[in-house]
């Protein structure tokens, strides 16, 4: 393998309509092996500092775990967090949080999320216009608003609540719970309790977030408005959803 | 009189009985005028119907005139549309061939604001940032997926807020420097402060100068959209096939999609999922998904093998996927190495050449042997080197640990491999986004050639007939001609307003003209530019919000591309288009009433 680098580059801002650029600019040219594990590497000696980066020693220790001289592996799919009886526990108190709260405004429909203290949990639901309603979104076209986001700041065990009003749009709903921030250094699974409120009916779901992983569908059900006006809430799609293991059913 | 003025007379007589053929073969003729009776010029007229809607789009003429041909006859819904006038909506019955419509002037600030493209909000913000490097890397990190400037990004929030949207939009593969993160919340306060904003995008209301009309070249042109898929749809990429019709892959939703223009038909033909949760082989990887998608290998890139069958890189699925139009059957092959395949082209002997942007590397697909050959990229350091080697295991020690880097420091130096084309001599060329560099790789001995660019973000390239290579600069704003044979390059900054607000995130070469065709991303534009006489010809698209991502052309020299905005929430109306424009050059343009 050789490496030889043309340094004597000039600066990339500030180009203007035809600017021309001498011959060989800055090229560098690596020679391979003929074999399937082509394996090309192009390193600055100017970034030898980093050597003392934390990053690097882990780096290293990962490449001798993780790769050998050929390409990587695609990532791996990781299992779902596991129900432990506290786990199952903490899940049922909030599910219990849930069920105290009023019943929503005739017509409207209200999905709430519960969960404890340790996580910082985000609400996301997405509905018939396939719009969704979230901490950057709203309210959404249709009037989906979250109330609040509940967050590490606060004290406490948190409750959000996504709010449609009245006139419901009928049409399928679909709820994912994030998990971006852990409020403790444990970073461990966090219980939820799902509630959707809509006064006629409702759902109710408990599941496990993992730290740092978005669930796009812990949740899914259609707004049917039957004939003589009622409201229906349909949960027939949500039985038919795979689920990764989130769910306590 | 003489010879010459003789030709000359019986010239104008031809095109002027050329010119009344085409308006009498047009199904809607009508007149645009302002409240005193003066024309307006170069109006989007937009006549659309049908479930999906489809609609085509004509430019007013320098008296007011307009045409539109191919319309069924019917009720239609027309829709006038000019920057300093308020848009108009009728329904029209077609056949008509008077209409006289009149425009009332838009002068309230506000709303006058609201009608720009974003990349003119967008240029407030890059005014608050004073380190050229720190408004490159917003440009190039906070650009990949949706317009800068458009409604939807210009809401005002707290601090917290955009703490939780820059930390989520990094775990989604758009980072910043914590410094610049740190700023950020101001820079948008400042930038789009109404009391700001408004008075300097519409300085100079109501005159001429304002918002000039569309050069005469420009308004022969006709623009088609078609409705594709639903409202969780990202149409990604699009590809013309030779037997007339125009593929596009829905990478949220796991599609691929067939259009015939001539008939409207539209069909779509599900992806297998190769038994993927939601999310693909990132599902778990706390890369979050949009959260209407339903993608479990979300197909990205698309291009048309000789045999006629239409090759997909599938980059949340890790494979390469095969779609025989005839059977209409799927064949994917799964890749043993890398992740995330990107952007594909096929050589002359029928092998898929992509770019893997996820772990640096560019591979070989020969369908014969059904082998993948891949090709590691050099990496900027040997600190990059071992992440990028290492990214598995930190993928999977993530699930237990955690490694910190919420601010997306770890994504926004990746090299990320992206664009990539065949030259006519058969090398194969491809960019790194994030590392500001070219390369070459020798089919034959799989010898790679780095050369770094003068600019910033080189992105989806393509070569001409001649082999010169053209590049987009996408955080740069210009485009670029670079000479395999020289390795000279030569740049020209896209005339978009205010400079460096534009993000041209690919281009086309029609090879036939040479003419080069480049996506005005950020601001609703298809930009074409001559290099015979250095000139730029900007192409105005009448919905707001069109981010566009390829671009390809059909037997007749038309330009096709998709509005992949995404959120897809966040175009207008909410649907995602598949678009075709043709410049004015075809027998279907109608422009020539006038």
């Amino acid at each position: 393998m050789t490496s030889d680098l043309i340094a004597d580059i000039p600066p990339r801002v500030g180009m203007n309509r035809t600017d021309s650029w001498p011959a060989a600019v800055a090229t560098s040219r690596i020679r391979g092996f003929a074999s399937a594990n082509r394996d090309f590497n192009m390193y600055d000696s100017t970034h030898s500092r980093a050597s003392r980066h934390p990053t690097l020693i882990l780096s290293i220790a990962a490449a001798f775990m993780a790769c050998d001289d050929g390409p990587p592996p695609g990532p791996p799919i990781a299992p779902a967090p596991e129900w432990t009886s506290e786990r199952s526990i903490e899940a049922l108190e909030q599910e219990s949080r849930l069920t105290a709260l009023d019943l929503a405004d005739p017509g409207a429909l209200e999905i709430h999320l519960a969960f404890g203290a340790s996580a910082d949990l985000d609400l996301y639901v997405t509905g018939p216009l396939e719009e969704t309603v979230y901490f950057a979104n709203t309210p959404s076209s249709i009037g989906g608003e979250l109330r609040e986001d509940w967050r590490c700041e606060h004290a406490g065990a948190g409750v959000e609540t996504i709010r449609f009003p009245a006139p419901i749009t009928p049409g399928r709903y679909r709820v994912g719970v994030d998990y971006p921030y852990s409020c403790d250094k444990a970073k461990q699974p966090a219980a939820f309790a799902l509630r959707v409120l809509e006064r006629a009916g409702g759902a109710e779901k408990r599941g496990l977030a993992a730290y740092r992983v978005f669930e796009p569908v812990v949740l899914d059900f259609e707004i049917v408005i039957a004939t003589e006006g009622s409201i229906e809430i349909d949960t027939q799609r949500d039985e038919q959803t795979p689920a990764r293991g989130r769910e306590e059913r | 009189m003489t010879v010459t003025t003789r030709s000359v007379a019986a010239l104008g007589l031809a095109i002027g009985l050329a010119a009344t053929r085409l308006a009498e073969g047009a199904d809607l003729v009508g007149n645009l005028i302002g409240p005193e009776g003066s024309p307006v010029v170069g109006a989007f007229v937009t006549a659309e119907r049908g479930d999906p809607p489809h609609s085509t789009t004509v430019f007013s003429d320098s008296e007011g005139r307009f045409a539109i041909a191919g319309l069924e006859p019917g009720k239609w819904q027309l829709r006038t549309r000019r920057i300093g006038w308020r848009d108009r909506r009728d329904v029209v019955v077609v056949p008509s061939r008077d209409l006289a419509l009149t425009l009332e002037p838009e002068n309230d600030p506000v709303a006058l604001a609201e009608q720009l493209p974003a990349n003119r909000w967008f240029g407030l913000f890059l005014e608050q940032i004073e380190d050229p490097a720190d408004r490159e890397q917003f440009t190039r990190q906070c650009t990949y997926c949706h317009q800068q400037g458009s409604a939807a990004t210009r809401v005002p929030r707290e601090d917290w807020q955009w703490e939780k949207i820059l930390d989520l939009m990094a775990r989604m593969g758009g980072g910043l420097a914590p410094e610049i993160r740190a700023r950020v919340p101001g820079w948008f306060a400042a930038a789009y402060d109404p009391e700001h904003a408004i008075p300097r995008l519409t300085a100079g209301m109501g005159s001429a100068a304002f918002a000039p009309p569309p050069p005469t070249e420009v308004r022969r042109a006709v623009i088609n959209e078609w409705v594709l898929g639903g409202r969780a749809s990202l149409q990604h990429d699009v590809a013309v096939h030779p037997a007339g019709y125009v593929y596009s892959v829905d990478m949220m939703q796991d599609e691929l999609f067939r259009l015939d223009p001539e008939s409207g038909e539209i069909r779509s033909f599900p992806i297998p999922d190769a038994g993927l949760p939601l999310g693909g082989v990132f599902g778990s990887t706390g890369s979050p998904l949009p959260p209407n998608a339903n993608a479990r290998v979300g197909p990205h890139s698309l291009q048309i093998a000789p045999d006629g069958s239409v090759w997909v890189t599938l980059a949340l699925g890790n494979h390469l996927g095969r779609f025989d139009p005839t059977s209409e059957q799927w064949t994917l092959h799964r890749m043993d190495a890398g992740f995330y395949p990107h952007t594909l082209r096929i050589d002359d002997e029928g092998r898929i050449w992509f770019t893997i942007a996820g772990s640096n590397h560019v591979a070989r697909f020969d369908p014969a042997a059904a082998a993948f050959e891949t090709i590691r990229l050099p990496a900027q350091s040997l600190r990059q080197e071992l992440i990028l080697r290492a990214t598995p295991f930190f993928l999977w020690l993530s699930q237990y640990v955690d490694l910190g880097g919420s601010g997306g420091e770890g994504v926004m130096d990746a090299p990320v491999p992206y664009g990539i084309d065949i030259a006519p001599d058969g090398d194969v060329w491809f960019s790194q986004l994030n590392a500001h560099k070219i390369g070459r790789i020798d089919p034959e001995t799989l010898e790679v050639e780095m050369v770094e660019t003068p600019f910033t973000a080189p992105r989806r390239l393509r070569f001409d007939s001649k082999g010169n290579l053209w590049i987009p600069g996408f955080s740069s704003g210009l485009v670029s001609r670079f000479d395999p044979r020289t390795r000279r390059f030569e740049t020209w900054e896209i005339p978009i307003e205010p400079k460096g607000s534009e993000t041209p995130y690919a281009l086309n070469v029609d090879r036939s003209t040479d003419a080069v065709w480049i996506c005005g991303t950020n601001s609703d534009s298809l930009i074409r530019f001559d290099v015979g006489k250095e000139t730029f010809h900007v192409y105005p698209l009448p919905t707001r919000v069109t981010y566009t991502r390829e671009i390809d052309f059909d037997e007749q020299g038309r330009v096709w591309t998709s509005n992949s905005n995404t959120p897809t929430w966040q175009i207008e109306r909410g649907q995602p288009r598949v678009i075709r424009l043709d410049p004015g050059n075809s027998a279907t343009s109608l422009t020539e009433v006038r």
